[in-house]
């Protein structure tokens, strides 16, 4: 046998692969090597990834100051935006402070169809019926608001008065609300009372404030 | 992916943040390796790699022969690698460090029998302890045997260790001589 057919014989044999008349104990050999050449190779696999990825970051940086484009920072992207919304969420669940509405709102009130019946029965009957016959699709005219012609009012007493002839005006009672909320005649129980009466008359923001009295009176 | 993908890869602006890294998938466990075959601290390979893949990028337009983009990184490597050595003042004492002209003139060294008067188990025990002895002194040969067993060829090692390919082949066919001559005894124990 040849020194180079021995020599292939031998790497054959580390690779695993079957060597026909090879003297079967350096065969023995081989395979015991190869196991652990193998061995060995994983060791140092296992080292090398290892130091690759630290390696990687290290290059990462060096080429991008001399030959990569930086990568551009989003400023405004979706993960930003998440975590303001996340910090803005948390500070006011922090802080527990509740949505509190300090101005006044406009007496003269503009209303859906849907609101405008629910309030006034007889525009049910405007609307569906002309002289006691029922109209198939209503009277479309019936959608536009009924002007109240309310003067605003400053005073709580002045409130007061108007407040005799509309006892459902969900704005006037929010607005009365928020003079005894505050100011010379505060009254919290009072204001209570009127937030709650605009609130039953669908204003969400006498809803607002009523949680955000009855919070106070808890604490 | 073949090695002049990768030049193309390199050479294009839009594509370069994705070359580098698959330059050093391919190219970094080989790297390791074979600096690790020359025993240098991991530390120092990692050095050695960086200033030679930063070579690779600031040097691409020297090179003149695109074909030979591989040989050409390796010599790279092998350049950084003498420069440590000259640096540190180490021992040159690995086959891969020494100049070509020298390893032309190098004779047949190899040890006939490899005895260290050790007791052993078995001839499993054996291999396991004789191969740590060879790797530890002889990391070089046990590089390119290695290499062969995970089927690389002598044409590509010896793009690896820069030299000719009938210098690489007898190199390996050395260090199979000086494999055998460590795993002897095994085999002799076997025998008994």
């Amino acid at each position: 046998m040849s020194e180079q057919i021995k020599y292939d014989d031998f790497i054959s044999a580390l690779q695993g692969q079957k060597v026909p008349g090879m003297d079967p104990k350096w065969r023995l050999i081989l395979r015991m090597a190869r196991n652990v050449f193998i061995k060995q190779k994983n060791e140092q696999n296992a080292l090398i990834q290892e130091r690759k990825k630290a390696f990687k970051i290290r290059m990462q940086k060096s080429l991008e100051k001399n030959f990569l484009i930086p990568k551009k920072k989003k400023s405004f992207d979706y993960k930003s935006w998440f975590l303001i919304l996340i910090i803005g969420s948390s500070g006011a669940f922090a802080t527990k402070e509740f949505v509190h509405f300090t101005k006044p709102l406009p007496l003269e009130l503009t209303f859906t169809q849907e609101e405008l019946e629910g309030q006034d029965p007889k525009l049910f009957w405007k609307k569906w019926f002309n002289n006691g016959t029922f109209v198939m699709f209503g009277h479309k005219t019936i959608t536009k608001p009924v002007p109240t012609n309310l003067t605003e009012c400053k005073e709580l007493d002045d409130c007061l008065v108007i407040l005799e002839k509309n006892p459902h005006n969900p704005n006037l009672l929010f607005n009365i609300g928020l003079k005894y909320e505050s100011g010379e005649n505060k009254n919290i129980n009072k204001a209570l009372e009127f937030y709650k009466r605009s609130m039953a008359l669908g204003n969400f923001y006498a809803q607002y404030n009523y949680d955000n009295l009855i919070t106070k009176k808890t604490k | 992916m073949i090695a002049i993908e990768l030049l193309e890869q390199l050479r294009d602006d839009a594509k370069r943040e994705v070359a580098w890294e698959n330059l050093l998938d391919k190219y970094y466990d080989h790297f390791f390796r074979f600096l690790a075959s020359n025993k240098i601290s991991v530390d120092e390979i990692d050095d050695i790699i960086h200033d030679t893949l930063f070579s690779v990028f600031s040097k691409l337009d020297t090179l003149e022969d695109d074909s030979k983009f591989e040989s050409w990184m390796w010599r790279i490597l092998r350049n950084n690698m003498n420069a440590y050595f000259n640096e540190s003042n180490k021992k040159k004492d690995i086959m891969f460090a020494v100049d070509s002209k020298d390893l032309e003139n190098l004779g047949d060294e190899v040890p006939l029998n490899v005895k260290f008067e050790q007791e052993y188990d078995d001839e499993s025990h054996c291999v396991e302890e004789k191969l740590k002895i060879f790797q530890k002194d002889a990391p070089d040969r046990h590089f390119v045997i290695t290499q062969q067993m995970d089927g690389v060829s002598i044409k590509e090692i010896a793009v690896m260790i820069g030299r000719e390919y009938p210098a690489t082949k007898e190199y390996i066919s050395q260090s199979k001589k000086k494999l055998e001559a460590y795993l002897k005894e095994c085999y002799e124990m076997s025998e008994s």
